[in-house]
């Protein structure tokens, strides 16, 4: 008998395994290979030392100046490798130093003819190579690891005795960056929660079929692109656009007000798209609640408004805070609705991240500004977790 | 019932995947607006009617890393033959994101200028970046690179793009530099300190576009009383549109585009029939009239007639005062200056 119970167990347990394993294998491959790639490619620094193998081993032999042999095995390594392991190792020493990219197209030229002198001839190609710096440049670029990206991504780097300094003021702007990315995500979803609860609240006081038939139109911009809605937000605001010439001709204004390209046009699409992101949970919250407690309320003497705050709404928290997360975990993540209706100075950090992969060229600092972000997110997360568990704390002793 | 319907629904996805596998239309990618407009009917249609294949464009705004993404990513890369600018060439050249060109396929070649024969690129249009301005509009007119920068007695929003290209050279000549010393001084760390310092003092009356196209739509609206514009949409906005935009020819920057092959295109043969075409005197001479950019095939240059010559980069009169973009200069710095340039933007 005990047996067959083990036995049961185990068959239960095994389709537990089974019935789980795809979604496990799908998590894994959507959200685990990514995150790791993410974090690799942060801190990954190997395109000079697998452009270069015999020059980074040399290096990593001494301090100080190279002996005149680096200048052979550089021009061995050079005309071994490919066109594209020359050109990642160009961008890599590039980055290190503005300039040595063109330095290391040289040397390639010259490596291809096989020079007989190869000091000779690189220094003849490229005075640089004359020089120490460049040598300095390839042994900090010989990785395999660096953590100049994610330095970077918090406005510091390293200077020439290997301290950690801040990036000159021209370039240190990340932190501010990030920091305005979660005031506007904080601020949108502030809003969503102003206009979202009075609206489930209402929805949810209507008859189910009324109630859901409004679900539907507010669900309806979802289907629309998102790039579309930008545009329109865009065409509407703008300062010859619909709101400005309906003001202007009913007479409140003279001048056009500049309602496009800035913060305010920003929270106001925003708001719209992410809007019934904070209606939905909220509205499945409360329809779960009995409405017969807020009559119970209401024949032990509460007005109203104290059943709605001290009955209705505690029990809903559940549904606000998940609407919260979903409104502040996408709005931190927009960026081509800030860079459509906003200005300049209203880019988050998505923004920055395309930049760095598409215009900047800088892979490892994309990387590094999407971890420092995720970071940021999950332990802005962990404090809303936190600051809800001692409620439900109260709540049990209650 | 059922089983008939999956059929016809498993025949579909078959049909459509194996399709997609085998031919994907040529896909040529530029620049938008009028100026790709004007090269669908120089280009893209007389080559899908003389080849009988269809030509599928889209639109870019540059940027090496949108290559290499798509040169780098397993299989086909989506686009064919993109146009692209002289630091875009080198590169994206050096990194092998382009296929080499097979120059004894290009059937033009000894009538092309030797600038446009390169390893990676053939050469397609010469342009110029300038001030631009709506000469129909209230006020004094700007007449030069300076103008620009002063917005008390020209009064209005500036357009640059979003980049510093040319927006760093200008500052300079707007500041004194002699455009040919522009380059010597930017290469120095003052130099970039002197141009970023200029622009800040008109900051508050900065827009940045991403697109030439929108560099003209922010004129044509008032939006901006002068942008940074390309001379070639300028004229053809004028063509078209019945405008009355001028170009400043002094201080303006002039560079040469490229054809490119990327690496790994599933079309590399009809990409590079494609260029051989696109490179004939007789394609490239419709071309400026259309939009005013210089072709690159000298025949075609000779063939104009005086008035569309007048309005191209190459002509002397327009190169007069006139800065010739400096390729090693940016492919060197366009990283660096760029994440430069986009904080300065973003504060």
């Amino acid at each position: 008998m005990s047996g067959n119970g083990a036995a049961r167990a185990r068959r239960a347990r095994l389709s537990t395994v089974v019935l789980l394993a795809p979604m496990a294998l799908f998590l894994l491959a959507v959200i685990g290979v990514p995150l790791f790639l993410l974090v690799w490619q942060s801190v990954a620094d190997r395109d000079v030392a697998i452009g270069l193998p015999r020059t980074v081993a040399m290096l990593a032999e001494g301090e100080g100046a190279p002996s005149p042999a680096i200048y052979p095995a550089l021009v061995a390594d050079l005309a071994a490798a490919s066109d594209s392991a020359v050109g990642r190792v160009a961008r890599r020493l590039n980055i290190e130093k503005a300039g040595l990219r063109t330095a290391v197209l040289a040397a390639r030229a010259t490596a291809l003819e096989s020079p007989s002198d190869p000091v000779a001839a690189l220094q003849a190609a490229d005075g640089r190579w004359a020089q120490p710096e460049i040598w300095q440049a390839i042994r900090a670029a010989s990785g395999p690891l660096t953590d100049r990206y994610l330095l970077a991504a918090i406005d510091l780097e390293r200077d020439a005795k290997g301290e950690i300094t801040s990036r000159p003021t021209e370039l240190a702007i990340y932190r501010s960056i990030l920091t305005r990315t979660f005031v506007i995500a904080a601020s949108v979803a502030a809003l969503c929660l102003a206009l979202g609860l009075p609206l489930a609240l209402y929805l949810a006081s209507l008859p189910p079929k009324f109630a859901e038939r409004w679900l539907l139109v507010l669900m309806l911009p979802l289907w629309t692109s998102i790039l579309v809605r930008a545009m329109a937000w865009t065409l509407l605001l703008q300062s010859n656009g619909l709101v400005n010439s309906l003001l202007q001709r009913a007479g409140l204004i003279a001048q056009p007000l500049d309602l496009a390209f800035n913060r305010f046009a920003v929270l106001v699409a925003m708001t719209h798209v992410l809007l019934p992101f904070m209606v939905l949970p909220i509205y499945n919250a409360l329809r779960a609640i009995p409405k017969t407690q807020l009559m119970a309320a209401g024949s032990l003497g509460a007005t109203p408004l104290q059943s709605v705050v001290r009955v209705y709404l505690p029990q809903a928290r559940a549904g606000i805070a998940a609407g919260l997360l979903l409104v502040l975990a996408s709005a931190a993540g927009y960026y081509i609705t800030p860079a459509l209706v906003g200005g300049p100075a209203d880019r988050m950090i998505g923004t920055f991240v395309e930049l760095a992969v598409i215009r900047t060229n800088n892979p490892g600092l994309a990387a590094a500004l999407g971890l420092v972000a995720l970071l940021l997110f999950l332990a802005l997360v962990g404090v809303l977790i936190a600051a809800l568990k001692p409620m439900r704390a109260l709540e049990g002793a209650r | 019932m059922k089983s008939r319907l999956v059929r016809i629904a498993l025949a579909a996805l078959i049909a459509g995947v194996s399709t997609a596998a085998i031919a994907r239309d040529l896909t040529v990618i530029s620049w938008g607006g009028n100026f790709q407009d004007a090269q669908r009917k120089a280009y893209f249609e007389p080559f899908a009617a003389e080849t009988g294949k269809k030509v599928v464009d889209d639109s870019w705004e540059g940027g090496v890393g949108t290559l290499r993404t798509r040169a780098e990513a397993a299989g086909d890369p989506g686009w064919d033959v993109i146009h692209v600018e002289v630091e875009e060439l080198q590169i994206g050249g050096a990194e092998g994101l382009f296929e080499p060109i097979d120059w004894s396929k290009i059937s033009a070649k000894d009538e092309l200028i030797p600038a446009a024969q390169n390893k990676y690129g053939v050469g397609a249009i010469t342009w110029s970046a300038g001030i631009a301005y709506d000469a129909d509009k209230a006020g004094p007119a700007p007449t030069s690179v300076s103008d620009f920068f002063d917005v008390e007695k020209f009064p209005g929003k500036r357009a640059l793009r979003k980049g510093p290209k040319y927006a760093l050279e200008l500052a300079l000549i707007a500041d004194g530099v002699p455009v040919d010393q522009v380059y010597s001084v930017l290469r120095t760390p003052e130099g970039v300190d002197r141009a970023f310092a200029k622009l800040a003092k008109i900051k508050p009356d900065l827009v940045f576009f991403e697109s030439g196209g929108q560099a003209i739509q922010l004129l044509a609206s008032g939006e901006a009383s002068q942008v940074l514009a390309f001379n070639g949409r300028v004229t053809a906005a004028n063509q078209t549109d019945k405008r009355n935009f001028k170009f400043i020819w002094p201080g303006s920057i002039y560079a040469l585009d490229n054809w490119v092959i990327l690496k790994n295109s599933p079309n590399k043969e009809e990409a590079l029939k494609f260029i051989d075409f696109a490179s004939r005197a007789s394609q490239q001479q419709i071309l400026p009239q259309l939009v005013a950019f210089g072709p690159t095939n000298t025949k075609a240059t000779a063939a104009l007639p005086e008035a569309v010559a007048a309005e191209l980069p190459t002509y002397p009169k327009n190169l007069a005062g006139a800065l010739q973009i400096d390729a090693t200069f940016w492919s060197e710095n366009i990283e660096p200056l760029t994440e430069r340039f986009n904080a300065f933007a973003s504060q």
